[in-house]
């Protein structure tokens, strides 16, 4: 009897031992986001190796935080090179499907390896979804890496909006972000990618290029799209480039609001 | 079965366990003091707890007004943003504006925009189409950063979380984080309100003005959700409450009595939707039990965005399932949560339902004038004393510290007008113009010989409190606002402690009648136009020397050229050339980076007159108790201005020195009502 005692005892111990455990709630049939993401949370402070496995395997999750997550704590953990490989298997797999693939090229921004180049430069140019094209550009950039401009650049064609968009940003993520190339989609047709390019040149290491200031005075005065002067008188703002003071002083509340109201914001940059 | 009938069905049967509701009585909003109440709509949302995580894309979303507040009100879209999508808003103190968060397409960052109702109310629009705004509407931030959680400071700028794709990642190496800043209601001055390592969650005004604080971020090493006490002025004095939260509050809401209000939510669980909670002396306490983490079902609901109420119920967004049950992760499960607008009660299974669409229905909140600032914990002075009514704010001069300020002499209040009277603004300054040179003690009371005083103020009026040197120029002022109801006394140790109530029974000030600063000697609003530009315009920009033409000056930037000073009154953007050139900002930044390395204000330091080389230069006569003590302020520079001695037709009086002098401690405003620029 004593035995049985000690034994129930046991158990009630353990079972909620055992359930709080997070290495068992990695387990993506049985649990929701949430709780994998709480698991990846506790497992981070410890980073026990058993994790390795379960980890590398939502990295292909249909939840982007999950994958993205997988992959923050998997390159904690000094497992970059291995998981670049996994995830990579995800978004070249023919039969992943394509949220899964989407969430691939999340992670392997996330991992930051450079292996994790050639398969996202690949599936920017040849995915067939316009979602795994467009994250596989923004992870480009998330890399953050030397002499990217030149992959990201071969999808500045790309027939959806959304692509050109993720990597005209891109671009103006790369420490090499050379001005011309985002100078380039002032001419894009769809304002979301104008206006993208712009922000992208709102970086303090862009003042002192005439052609920069130039273009944006430019789109600030004649873009059709109001949003896109705003943009424009927003860069200028960051700029604070004073020979462009006269084309913000310039803009009026008529026919673009929004713009009038940024130019007011970067004029008091500028002085 | 049709859905509405299964609700029936399961409301029968949980009838006095979950309290699935009674209609909400005609009239209560009225007897709540509100009439209409605004909130977001969503047409779909799968999982009500992903969407409240700050940083997430929430989907479509619109803005709608609910009036009257009632079943059966009108509801009336504010902003709808085709393929774009509102985040969450504040309605302004005054209840006749509002501030909220909105990308206006599919691709556009988050921004903070500025709704005013009063324009709504003439029939003027928010959006106008082609991505433009309408009249109604005035963006406040501009660029790819994601800008969240707009809300009202009390110094009337707007405060907001913002995440910036190219911004320092959050302190585990991923991800932007999402820091806090803030932005004048005109959308100039943008600037970084607090910076720590991690992610910004939920704030809220206390009634001192200082923020509360709930963040995410990293403790001994350990990520942990904090709640901190940050004073919004300069950020740099940050006291951490409580360390380590579990569940969380997000959602912050404060009520009439300062006490605080929340959704309790489990870390990345249920973002947002949990149980309504009470900051109690003991902590966090549930007065609404909901669901707050895990797997499974709970009949009780998920409660989000609390809003206390007058009467101590709560208007809050109720979440339950067909089944009577809701999960934690109902996208999981396939089901489809009812959102509904409700009035809760504490301690009660009572729920009274305001809106029930079938649809997401969050964030509801009130139209109704509050009071952002509003301190009155003190206990209230004896009968024989209050038949003046009033507070009386009584204290010693000393630093923050607690050492002994010897050279004040004397005490002036700077009111904030609350949000009731003036939408959100801070007004400083003690009365008219003109008075200040006329009589100049009128708004400032003695410290007497051992270092107390005291002044009775109109009840229920934020003021700082400032203490002044002989000169008139201010020593220090006070980082908090204080304020209380009739009768009520407060006193404080050195003023720059908190609220810590110092022992005045032996003081001198104790033992007199308090000075009465009036109603009509707060009501002062500096207009530099109207105030300061004549005195410059007389003496200063005149041929020769600070004219446009001239301007004269000797002062060598940062970055090593000579910078004239042209302090004529000719319109300059939004104020004058001379304001702009006196509140000049002079910076180098770094070439890459764009971070500003050194900053200096070569002419004025907006609240420090002692510090600003105008009046350093331009020399300030004894004004106070001036026995003894040097005919010019000692804090000003060996060499004064050659052409502004008193012997100089055209030099400056005292009097006009000493307003030039309270102009800047006042903080060098503009225009006092909102449009500094």
């Amino acid at each position: 009897m004593k035995k049985l005692s000690v034994l129930l005892l046991l158990l009630l111990l353990m079972g909620p031992v055992r359930a709080a455990d997070p290495l068992n709630l990695l387990d993506p049939e049985r649990y929701s986001a949430s709780t994998l993401l709480q698991a990846m949370e506790q497992i981070q402070s410890y980073g026990p190796p058993q994790a390795i496995e379960p980890l590398t395997k939502l990295l292909g999750h249909s939840d982007p935080q999950v994958a993205r997550t997988a992959a923050w704590l998997l390159r904690r953990m000094g497992q970059s090179a291995t998981a670049t490989q996994a995830a990579a298997g995800v978004l070249t797999s023919a039969d992943a499907p394509e949220q899964s693939r989407i969430c691939a090229a999340l992670a392997l921004g996330e991992l930051r390896d450079a292996g994790g180049v050639e398969p996202l430069a690949a599936a920017l140019t040849s995915d067939s979804s316009e979602g795994v094209r467009a994250q596989a550009a923004l992870s480009l950039g998330a890399l953050a890496r030397y002499g990217l401009s030149s992959r990201l650049g071969a999808a500045s064609s790309d027939p959806s909006a959304l692509v050109r968009t993720a990597v005209v940003r891109a671009l103006g993520q790369l420490p090499d972000a050379d001005s011309n190339a985002i100078l380039a989609f002032f001419a894009d047709e769809d304002f979301s990618v104008r206006r993208q390019a712009a922000w992208s040149l709102g970086q303090k290491r862009f003042a002192g290029q005439p052609a920069v200031a130039g273009r944006l005075s430019q789109m600030l005065q004649q873009d059709a799209n109001c949003d896109c002067r705003a943009a424009a008188a927003w860069a200028l703002g960051m700029l604070a480039d004073p020979s462009t003071q006269s084309a913000l002083e310039a803009t009026s509340e008529q026919p673009c609001r929004r713009a009038y109201q940024a130019a007011r914001w970067a004029l008091s940059q500028i002085k | 079965m049709n859905r509405r009938g299964l609700i029936a069905l399961v409301c029968a049967g949980l009838a006095g366990a979950a309290g699935c509701g009674e209609n909400f009585p005609p009239g209560l909003s009225e007897e709540l003091g509100f009439s209409a109440v605004v909130f977001i709509k969503h047409s779909s949302a799968p999982n009500a707890g992903v969407l409240a995580t700050p940083f997430e894309d929430r989907g479509s979303g619109k803005l709608v007004r609910l009036s009257p507040a009632a079943q059966g009100g009108t509801q009336q879209v504010l902003v709808e943003a085709e393929g774009g999508a509102v985040h969450d808003f504040e309605i302004a103190p005054s209840g006749d504006a509002l501030v909220f968060s909105a990308r206006l397409d599919a691709t556009d960052s988050f921004h903070i925009y500025l709704l005013d109702l009063r324009a709504i109310e003439r029939g003027e629009s928010c959006l106008a189409g082609q991505g433009d705004l309408g009249p109604a509407c005035r963006q406040l931030t501009f660029g790819p950063a994601d800008d969240f959680h707009p809300f009202f400071l009390a110094d009337g700028k707007v405060a907001f979380f913002r995440s910036h794709p190219l911004a320092a990642m959050d302190f585990q190496g991923r991800g932007a984080a999402s820091q806090l800043w803030a932005v004048e209601g005109d959308g100039s001055g943008l600037y970084h309100l607090e910076a720590v390592p991690g992610n910004i969650l939920s704030a809220a005004v206390m009634g001192d003005g200082r923020l509360q604080l709930i963040r995410w971020t990293v403790s001994s090493g350990r990520a942990v959700f904090q709640q901190a006490l940050l004073d919004p002025p300069g950020g740099e004095q940050t006291q951490i409450l409580a360390g380590d939260l579990s569940p969380i509050p997000l959602g912050l809401q404060r009520d009439e009595n300062h006490q605080l209000y929340a959704a309790c939510t489990a870390p990345l669980g249920t973002w947002g939707a949990g149980a309504a909670c009470r900051l109690e002396d003991n902590g966090w306490q549930q007065i609404i039990p909901g669901m707050i983490s895990g797997e499974g079902c709970s009949a009780q609901g998920r409660i989000r965005d609390p809003y206390p109420l007058r009467d101590g119920r709560l208007l809050a967004t109720l979440a339950q399932t067909g089944q009577g049950c809701v999960n934690a992760s109902d996208q999981d499960r396939g089901q489809q949560p009812d959102f509904s607008l409700s009035v809760l009660t504490p301690g009660s299974n009572q729920v009274l339902k305001l809106l029930n669409t079938q649809e997401a229905d969050l964030m509801p909140r009130p139209i109704m004038p509050r009071r952002l600032l509003d301190v009155g914990h003190s206990p209230p002075m004896p009968p024989a004393a209050c038949a003046e009514g009033g507070v009386v704010f009584e204290g010693w001069a000393r630093d923050e510290k607690g050492a002994r300020l010897t050279e004040a002499v004397r005490v002036r209040a700077l009111e904030a007008l609350d949000g009731s009277a003036v939408p959100w603004r801070v007004e400083l300054g003690g009365e008219q113009a003109s008075a200040i040179c006329a009589s100049a003690n009128s708004s400032a009371v003695p410290v007497l010989e051992d270092g107390s005083f005291a002044l009775r103020l109109p009840a229920v009026r934020p003021v700082r409190l400032q203490l002044l040197d002989s000169y008139g120029a201010a020593l220090a002022t006070d980082a908090l606002w204080w304020s209380g109801p009739d009768c009520a006394r407060r006193s404080c140790s050195g003023c720059h402690a908190g609220a810590v109530f110092a022992d005045m029974e032996n003081s001198l000030a104790h033992g007199q009648t308090p000075q009465v600063l009036s109603d009509r000697q707060l009501q002062r609003v500096f207009d530099f136009r109207r105030d300061i530009q004549p005195v410059l315009d007389r003496s200063c920009a005149v041929k020769g020397c600070h004219d446009s033409t001239t301007a004269a000056g000797t002062y060598v930037s940062l970055s090593g050229s000579l910078i004239g000073l042209d302090l004529s009154g000719s319109t300059e953007g939004r104020a004058t050339r001379a304001y702009n050139q006196l509140l000049l900002v002079d910076v180098v930044r770094d070439n890459n980076s764009g971070r500003i390395l050194q900053s200096r204000r070569p002419y004025v330091v907006p609240g420090r007159a002692r510090e600003s080389r105008l009046l350093q230069r331009l020399g300030v006569p004894c004004r106070y108790d001036c026995q003894g003590k040097p005919a010019w302020a000692p804090w000003g520079v060996s060499r004064p201005h050659p052409e502004d001695q008193p012997s100089y037709p055209a030099g400056l009086t005292n009097d006009e020195r000493w307003l030039l002098v309270e102009w800047v401690d006042a903080g060098a405003p503009f225009v006092g009502r909102g449009s500094t620029p």
